[in-house]
């Protein structure tokens, strides 16, 4: 039945996945409950002109310039869209859509300039080639594992860390950020380490799996989790376990389902079938009487408080 | 070709060439990308007032899966490719994605911006699994299919410019035809649906009219990008005007401008890549109605709060001059008993000496000591009489104590309609012009009356 299972190969690729999914699946908690989840989407667009500026400086793809140009990218999308909002008057939609659309742009320009370089292709940070994973490696220990890896787990305890030290101002000041304001939270900057947040993992994850991956992961199993439960804490450890799953059953379809359906031997991309899978497992979670009965009960109450 | 007047070299006459639309592939190009832009300028006013400005970069990536859908359909079937064919497979994909944002969002409890988010990486993530069929397929029909992700304007050819024309064109017939009802679906939904207008089908339309909007920017802009077609325009076009009508005809205008020099710098430097050049000139154009614009613009907002601070400024000082002579009978003031009037700055009184000075309502008659001029006199009785108006109507009708009344009528005089004016004079029997009424409550050191609290 699976013909082109080996460990040594997919093993690393499920394993790379599911670290991506729980770094996107603890700001994208936050990010639902802000109603900002289309953010995933523009800042992993908007990271392309941080991307293409920090290779043109460093010329590789290693090293910190692409990470830190993407970040400051990805922060500059969040700054101008408040700008917009808040000094002119912008909807919340419409501000994120021309600065990130923009920012696209600029960097479709930018890489055009380097257009040389094969390696840095803008349909390769949409797409994402998790399937190189496994390919990239490096000896750590006398191991050999993905480049990837470091980075990722790095990434994940930085991520888990800082959440970890301001999660009650974080709690707060997404949920209700006039109160927040009022016990004295700085609700600026907790919005900016929000942003930080899903930057990085934007950046990371265009690194090993590609943008399309991070808009799935970051809101698809928290939304899936938020129909359940409404405590913050149970929403990202669920995401999180449902993320894993994903990437599980993402790489398992991509691997297997063309052999089951179509008695083809090659795989298909696995991060757009992750995305795939989340996507459905939304739809089929969503459609369950008993979510949607207790969704539209919670609902009704939120609108009468 | 006629002679071009001003050519000195082949660079300058390339580009009249262009500008001049010269060439029937630069017209036929320019069209189509202008037609382009005015649908996308319409089309995302309403979804920018629906508050799902978004909702377009859905649809443009939701194509993907079902233009590469269409391409192996047409492989497997034996068919050549062709662009009506993956455009209806676009359609298709498209539509369900908009089907499934309003489904979800009905059964749900998750928002507008998740349930758009989950449709758009579903989609998009189904598209690039077809992609990856197409890849190991072969047949080199990938190159192709990469043309609509990052679009590729050059290549259209007159059948593209026919098929956005006939599509543009229904979509402005609709969205005239519709105007009202739309409007009125974006702005109140509750009161739309309690005069019996259908939301959800109205909705329906809206998308159809998106989803057509995305199609035909398909392959000029591309489908990641085909979002600023529909949400730069309209952004824009709130710093010009509040008014829907205009807001739809400038953010059309403003689509169609930036289409046109997008499409002519790109086609000035063919190495520039298209879609990103008509995005950029977009945000190019949002960037002066952000400074410029008339209503919301950043400098005219700056110049109108300038002015009214002047204006405040000058009221206070002619007003505080006439009454420390009511008080104390002289007619001359120093600087630093000006300063005393109010709680102000040394610079803000200074400024306004000098404004006053300009237009020859006060006289400096030595250093530091200031006298009202004829001229400033009449108007501080004028601005004198209208405060204390004021402070009678306050009294007697809204209920401030006397202690606060200075300050309550100082913030709202400086609206005062002279219509309104008439009436209180006639309403305390002060005589128009002459002189000022007596004041209804102790004259004296302003900064010691106590701050009203906020709201109290």
């Amino acid at each position: 039945m699976l013909p082109d299972w080996q460990w040594s190969y997919d093993g690393w690729i499920v394993l790379v996945t599911s670290l991506v999914a729980v770094i996107c699946a603890i700001p994208g908690s936050f990010l639902l409950v802000r109603r900002q989840a289309m953010l995933g989407d523009a800042i992993s667009h908007a990271v392309l002109p941080g991307i293409a500026i920090g290779f043109l400086i460093s010329g590789d793809r290693g090293g910190g310039w692409m990470l830190s140009g993407a970040i400051i990218a990805g922060l500059t999308t969040t700054v101008l869209t408040q700008f917009l909002r808040g000094i002119a008057g912008v909807e919340r939609g419409a501000a994120l859509g021309v600065v990130f659309s923009t920012l696209f742009a600029l960097g479709l320009l930018l890489i055009v300039q380097v257009a040389d370089s094969v390696e840095l292709d803008p349909a390769c940070v949409l797409y994402g080639q998790v399937e190189l994973v496994p390919l990239d490696l490096i000896d750590i220990g006398g191991i050999q594992v993905p480049r990837v890896l470091p980075a990722l787990i790095g990434v994940l305890l930085a991520t888990g860390l800082v959440v970890g030290l301001v999660w009650k101002e974080l709690v707060v000041s997404s949920f209700d950020p006039a109160t927040a304001q009022g016990q004295g939270v700085p609700t600026a900057i907790m919005n900016q380490i929000l942003m930080v947040l899903v930057a990085t993992a934007c950046v990371v994850a265009f690194e090993s799996v590609g943008s399309i991956l991070v808009i799935a992961l970051l809101v698809t199993p928290a939304a899936i989790a938020r129909l359940f439960t409404d405590r913050l804490l149970r929403v990202v450890v669920i995401s999180a376990a449902i993320g894993i799953g994903f990437s599980m059953l993402g790489h398992f379809a991509a691997v297997a389902g063309p052999t089951l359906i179509f008695d083809r031997q090659q795989a298909v991309s696995t991060a757009g079938m992750t995305a795939v899978v989340a996507t459905i497992a939304l739809g089929i979670v969503a459609c369950l009487p008993v979510i949607g009965i207790r969704g539209r009960r919670q609902r009704s109450h939120h609108y009468r408080t | 070709m006629s002679g071009p007047i001003l050519a000195t070299g082949p660079e300058t006459e390339g580009l009249l060439r262009i500008l001049l639309l010269q060439d029937f592939n630069t017209r036929i190009v320019v069209a189509g990308a202008m037609l382009l832009g005015a649908v996308g300028g319409l089309v995302g006013t309403f979804l920018m007032f629906r508050r799902r400005a978004l909702i377009g970069d859905v649809l443009g990536h939701a194509m993907l899966p079902g233009v590469a859908g269409a391409f192996l359909l047409l492989q497997v079937l034996g068919f050549e490719r062709n662009l009506p064919g993956l455009l209806t497979g676009g359609a298709v994909a498209a539509t369900l994605a908009g089907l499934m944002v309003l489904g979800l969002r009905k059964i749900t409890r998750l928002g507008d911006d998740a349930v758009m988010a989950i449709v758009l990486s579903g989609f998009f993530g189904f598209g690039v699994v077809l992609l990856s069929i197409v890849q190991t397929t072969g047949g080199g029909g990938q190159a192709g299919l990469e043309d609509f992700v990052f679009g590729k304007t050059a290549s259209m050819v007159t059948a593209d410019v026919v098929v956005i024309a006939i599509g543009g064109l229904g979509v402005a017939i609709v969205g005239s035809i519709l105007f009202k009802d739309l409007g009125l679906l974006c702005f109140d939904e509750s009161f739309s649906a309690s005069i019996g207008r259908p939301s959800g089908l109205l909705d329906l339309v809206l998308l159809t009219m998106a989803v057509l909007t995305a199609l035909i920017g398909l392959q000029a802009v591309g489908l990641v990008l085909v979002v600023a077609v529909m949400v730069i325009p309209p952004a824009a076009a709130r710093f010009i005007t509040d008014d829907l009508r205009k807001t739809v005809l400038w953010s059309s205008g403003i689509g169609a401008t930036g289409c046109w020099i997008g499409v002519t710098l790109s086609a000035v430097a063919p190495g520039l890549p298209a879609g990103a050049m008509i995005v950029l000139s977009m945000a190019g154009l949002f960037v002066v109605t952000l400074v410029l614009g008339g209503r919301r613009g950043l400098v005219p907002g700056w110049l109108l709060a300038r002015r009214v601070r002047r204006r405040v400024g000058r009221d206070h000082l002619l007003r505080s001059m006439l009454e420390h002579r009511e008080l104390t009978g002289e007619s001359e003031v120093a600087v630093e008993t000006i300063l005393g009037f109010r709680v102000w700055s040394a610079g803000e009184v200074s400024a306004s000496l000098r404004a006053g000075r300009r237009v020859g309502e006060v006289v400096e008659v030595e250093p530091g000591r200031w006298r009202l001029s004829e001229r400033g006199e009449l108007e501080a009785i004028a601005l004198v009489r209208n405060h204390r108006l004021w402070e009678y109507y306050l009294l007697r009708h809204a209920d401030i104590a006397a202690s606060h009344v200075d300050r309550a009528a100082d913030r709202i005089e400086h609206v005062l309609d002279p219509v309104l004016v008439r009436s209180l004079e006639v309403e305390v029997g002060a005589a128009i012009g002459a002189r000022a009424p007596e004041s209804p409550h102790p004259l004296g050191d302003v900064a010691s009356v106590e701050e009203p609290e906020p709201g109290g």
